[in-house]
């Protein structure tokens, strides 16, 4: 008799963060690194996502960052899998008084793959020096 | 002896999992170190925690899988101050990100204010498949005299491992 026990998500909950900031730049598509995993584990390149086993998974992604010039100095976000895109969820990098409260959160459902946080795209602002100062990813794992 | 092996990748999905809704039945008046004391509990099915509602103590199950995530809506009394909230054990000590507490956070940025800036992180969450006796949403900063609105609560996923 074989067994071939689970090696990645140890938990049906699980989440991965980083409180380090990471020197964003105005490149797309950039992985907003994690580092730090709790009942997961670092994705196959170790690129900064979280490895994932083929389950439906609902994600939850946050990210704190700041600006450096105004509150149109703003980043998208998205998570994405390796296998589909995700959902995005409007970042602000800069939170200036009489402005919106921006929403940080980003949302996907994820089948298979590898899943990460990655910037989107960039306001007008000099985003040149914004930074994620913490970022966040949390999930469930759901019966097939 | 008898023997029940899983199924290759099946210890890791949720096999039970109920949501649990915890409310506010009235507006509560906060300052500093109150902590939230959510009196209505709904939820999908049957459930192991335990929730006091007079304290706003969650009490776990060691057995259990948590996510929990408190949404936050806070009328600040001074137009200019900033909150902080995040999740205390049995103990009254934050629980770090390291164990799984992770705080939310809104601060006020004078107009003239562009740099260094962050934006609001707009849930508390805590999830932990090795859970601490019991939780409380603690106010970390606010404005004396502010109000914790009803329209503020908790969304629990409590799962069978």
């Amino acid at each position: 008799m074989s067994y071939t026990p689970p090696t990645k998500n140890q938990s049906p909950i699980w989440a991965a963060y980083n409180s380090t900031a990471q020197g964003v730049t105005r490149i797309a598509n950039q992985i907003l690194e994690v580092d730090q995993f709790i009942n997961c584990s670092a994705d196959s390149g170790a690129s900064g996502g979280v490895a994932f086993p083929n389950h439906a998974c609902y994600v939850h992604g946050e990210v704190r960052t700041t600006g450096v010039s105004s509150y149109t100095d703003t980043y998208t976000t998205h998570l994405t899998t390796d296998s589909q895109a995700g959902g995005r969820g409007y970042q602000g990098s800069c939170n200036v008084a009489g402005t919106i409260n921006l929403d940080d959160g980003n949302y996907i459902i994820s089948s298979a793959g590898d899943v990460y946080l990655k910037t989107y795209a960039f306001g007008s602002g000099s985003g040149e020096a914004s930074d994620a100062q913490e970022t966040r990813l949390f999930g469930l794992i759901l019966n097939q | 002896m008898t023997y029940q092996l899983s199924l290759p990748g099946s210890p890791v999905e949720a096999k039970g999992t109920t949501a649990i809704e915890l409310t506010l039945s009235s507006a509560q008046t906060i300052s500093v170190n109150d902590v939230i004391a959510f009196d209505t509990l709904r939820a999908t099915g049957p459930y192991e925690l335990s929730l006091n509602t007079s304290t706003g103590e969650i009490t776990l199950s060691g057995s259990k899988t948590y996510w929990v995530q408190a949404s936050i809506d806070v009328n600040r009394s001074s137009t200019t101050s900033s909150f902080r909230f995040a999740w205390i054990d049995q103990a009254g000590t934050e629980i770090s990100a390291a164990n799984g507490g992770f705080d939310a956070t809104w601060e006020y940025h004078a107009v003239a204010t562009t740099t260094n800036a962050p934006n609001p992180t707009s849930v508390a969450n805590y999830i932990s498949s090795n859970p601490v006796q019991s939780i409380r949403l603690k106010t970390m900063a606010v404005q004396p005299a502010s109000t914790a609105n009803t329209q503020m609560s908790v969304i629990i996923f409590e799962v069978t491992p």
